[in-house]
């Protein structure tokens, strides 16, 4: 049985079969993976096949929980002894208990009251404050995308030369979609050009690969009327963590060059510790090291607000922040809706995202499975999370905060199809509404809203054009405004 | 090879650990530094396994799912005792040392599958671990939806366009243009 005749086969494999064999090649396991298996099938048998109590284990590798070598034993439940002095340590611990317990009582009174007085915080909801300017960049990445940062202005990457080859370009707009512009950096081959960092209308940065690495950064100020080109920093590809705080100083992870492609190389170099941040202040022409990232589960998500506090998320579902430019950091806690830490720990948190100087969200994501998202806001330049509303509604992707309370999505309809979905916060739950699509045939292939009412779509039509599509009314109308220049 | 098939459970223990060790190897080998420690604790998870009688009897996303827990609950063991007993491992600057093999290793995949490894670099992280988890470990999709977090259909989504992005990624690559797709 090959793995690609898979019993869920998705439509995409089936029709694919020959390529799906590639894949399964170049994702097979690493030689060194293999031989670590093998070990452990060898060991796992040996335990299988014995008598030996199971608590009994053979320890071959020194590890974390003790030095035991080759041959050793290790009792992994061995029997106490209670003796008096614990006995009267166990009584202290649990005389401070009760002190924390009654502290804590106090504490939340206070706050209770404080918020009857009015006096605690609460986010103002603004339905109606659509953004014009993003203050935190957007990555354009993996496939044909399409950005608008507001009514006006746009860029769209990955459309190209040919109509079976739609990748390759990077295209603007200033005129709500009528027109787009292409605007690659010359002198680029196609296959190239598939990443864009948008930091507003008129800067922006495309990382190009060569040979599978990353090898040079471009970076326009000017609307994509020029661009310079720096060598890529440091050794790895890790493009997903470039920010920009504005022209100029910007940070990225460096990560070890990519091996073979496999689950390990994926994270491993992450979790190591070892990974450095770099830092630019000329906007990508050169980079210095500005710190080590050390958290345990490694760096998952990288965002900077300004050139002084930025925030970093681990795979372990923890955020830090660094208010010295990244030389140091320090857990940050999330708060519930009440403004109190939250109890569980999130097990996975997303970049926070700024609407404006002061305004920003994240999305955090719990333990369950399948894991539940949930919304923290910022009204005080990330100095504090909040929760908002309560887990956000199952199968909705693409998550982007318009305002306070809605956020744009998508996610599926009955048939398969892809649907844009709205989410709005009505008496502290989120809410899920489809939005209409613009009628014409075709698939969706991207979508931006800039605020509930203002939207733009992209779809591939029938004759392989890429049309957009407007609307100023939430979905309720929609116009075609434009279409992606086709190139012979 | 199994089938892919997460709702059906994989009979026995040797089955079991066929199937899921990879998965889970790579779990913890992507949270640890020592490749030595996520072989022990790898290990460790299904010596445990061997302690649930129960377990051949689940569906096997169920089975991924307890194996994952496990495997999450000993690698916050190991972090924690890490913490309070920091040790230096031996093999930390093993990074500095030339590998005979790999050179030639990466240069002899780079060759054959270097276009491709090209274009899946260019995908996000996610991406790229639901394409290794699906094609790599051969799980379906609601096994991958198990380790991931996600919905079955929300994986189900994402794969369908990871692929769709990927062949037109793969397919733009100046040698392959000329390729059937």
């Amino acid at each position: 049985m090959k793995k690609h005749e898979y019993n869920d086969l998705l439509p995409e494999e089936a029709e694919n079969q020959e390529f799906i064999q590639q894949l399964e090649h170049a994702c097979q396991m690493a030689p060194e993976d293999a031989q670590s298996i093998d070990h452990i099938r060898d060991r796992w048998f040996k335990v299988r096949s014995s008598s030996r109590p199971l608590f009994l284990r053979e320890m071959r590798h020194s590890t974390a929980q003790g030095t035991q070598r080759e041959g050793s034993m290790m009792l992994t439940t061995p029997s106490r002894e209670v003796k008096p002095w614990i006995q009267m340590l166990n009584q202290m611990a649990a005389v401070l208990i009760v002190l924390l317990l009654v502290g804590t009582l106090v504490t939340t009174f206070a706050l209770v009251s404080a918020s009857r007085n009015g006096k605690q915080q609460i986010p103002p909801i603004s339905g109606e404050t659509g953004h014009t300017a993003i203050r935190s960049g957007v990555s354009l990445t993996s496939g044909l995308r399409l950005y608008m940062l507001d009514q006006q202005v746009g860029w769209a990457v990955g459309v190209g030369p040919t109509s079976d080859n739609n990748y390759g370009s990077v295209l603007r707009t200033d005129d709500s979609g009528k027109d787009w512009k292409d605007v690659t950096p010359p002198g680029l081959p196609g296959h190239d050009v598939s990443y864009l960092y948008i930091l507003d209308a008129k800067t922006a940065w495309m990382p190009a690969w060569q040979n599978g690495n990353a090898r040079w950064l471009y970076r326009t100020v000017d609307a994509g009327a020029s661009w310079q080109r720096f060598a890529w920093p440091g050794e790895g590809n890790n493009a997903n963590s470039m920010t920009f705080v504005d022209q100029d100083h910007g940070w990225v992870v460096d990560t070890p060059s990519p091996k073979p492609i496999n689950l390990q190389t994926l994270n491993t170099p992450r979790a190591a510790g070892k990974l450095s941040l770099l830092q630019t202040n000329d906007g990508g022409m050169t980079w210095k090291k500005a710190g080590s990232l050390t958290m345990p589960g490694g760096e998952a998500e990288l965002q900077f607000r300004d050139q002084q506090t930025g925030w970093v998320t681990s795979f372990e579902g923890v955020l830090y922040v660094t208010h010295d430019g990244g030389r140091s950091w320090k857990q940050q806690a999330l708060l519930d809706a009440q403004g109190s830490r939250e109890k569980a720990q999130p097990g996975l948190i997303m970049r926070p995202m700024f609407l404006h100087e002061q305004t920003g969200y994240l999305l955090a994501g719990d333990n369950s499975s399948p894991r539940k998202w949930a919304v923290y806001m910022t009204q005080d330049g990330g100095n504090t999370w909040k929760r908002s509303g309560g887990f956000l509604p199952d199968n909705v992707g693409t998550r982007t905060l318009l305002d306070a309370r809605h956020i744009s999505g998508d996610g599926l309809d009955a048939r398969g199809n892809d649907i844009i979905l709205l989410l709005t916060l009505t008496n502290g739950q989120w809410m899920t509404t489809p939005i209409n699509q613009p009628s014409a045939q075709g698939g969706i292939v991207d979508f931006s809203f800039s605020s509930v009412q203002m939207g733009f779509v992209l779809r591939q039509a029938v004759n392989r054009s890429f049309d957009v599509y407007q609307t100023n009314d939430g979905g309720k109308t929609w116009r075609k405004v434009g279409a992606f220049p086709k190139r012979g | 090879m199994l089938q892919s098939e997460g709702s059906h459970p994989v009979a026995d223990y040797e089955a079991l650990f066929d199937r899921y060790c990879p998965a889970i190897f790579a779990y913890l080998r992507s949270h640890l530094s020592s490749r030595e420690d996520a072989e022990d604790l790898t290990f460790d998870v299904f010596v445990a396994a061997l302690e649930k009688p129960s377990l051949p009897t689940w569906s096997g996303t169920r089975q991924l799912a307890w194996l994952k827990c496990v495997a999450r609950n000993k690698l916050g063991n190991s972090y924690r005792y890490a913490q309070r007993h920091p040790i230096v491992a031996l093999d930390e600057n093993v990074e500095a040392l030339p590998d005979p093999d790999e050179p030639e290793h990466i240069f002899l995949r780079n060759e054959m599958y270097g276009q491709l490894h090209s274009s899946i670099q260019q995908l996000s992280a996610l991406e790229q671990q639901l394409l290794l988890l699906r094609y790599g470990h051969g799980l379906a999709t609601a096994e991958i939806a198990v380790l991931v977090q996600e919905s079955d259909d929300t994986i189900r989504q994402r794969l369908s366009r990871t692929v769709r992005q990927l062949r037109k990624l793969h397919a733009a690559h100046p040698m392959t243009k000329g390729e059937k797709r």
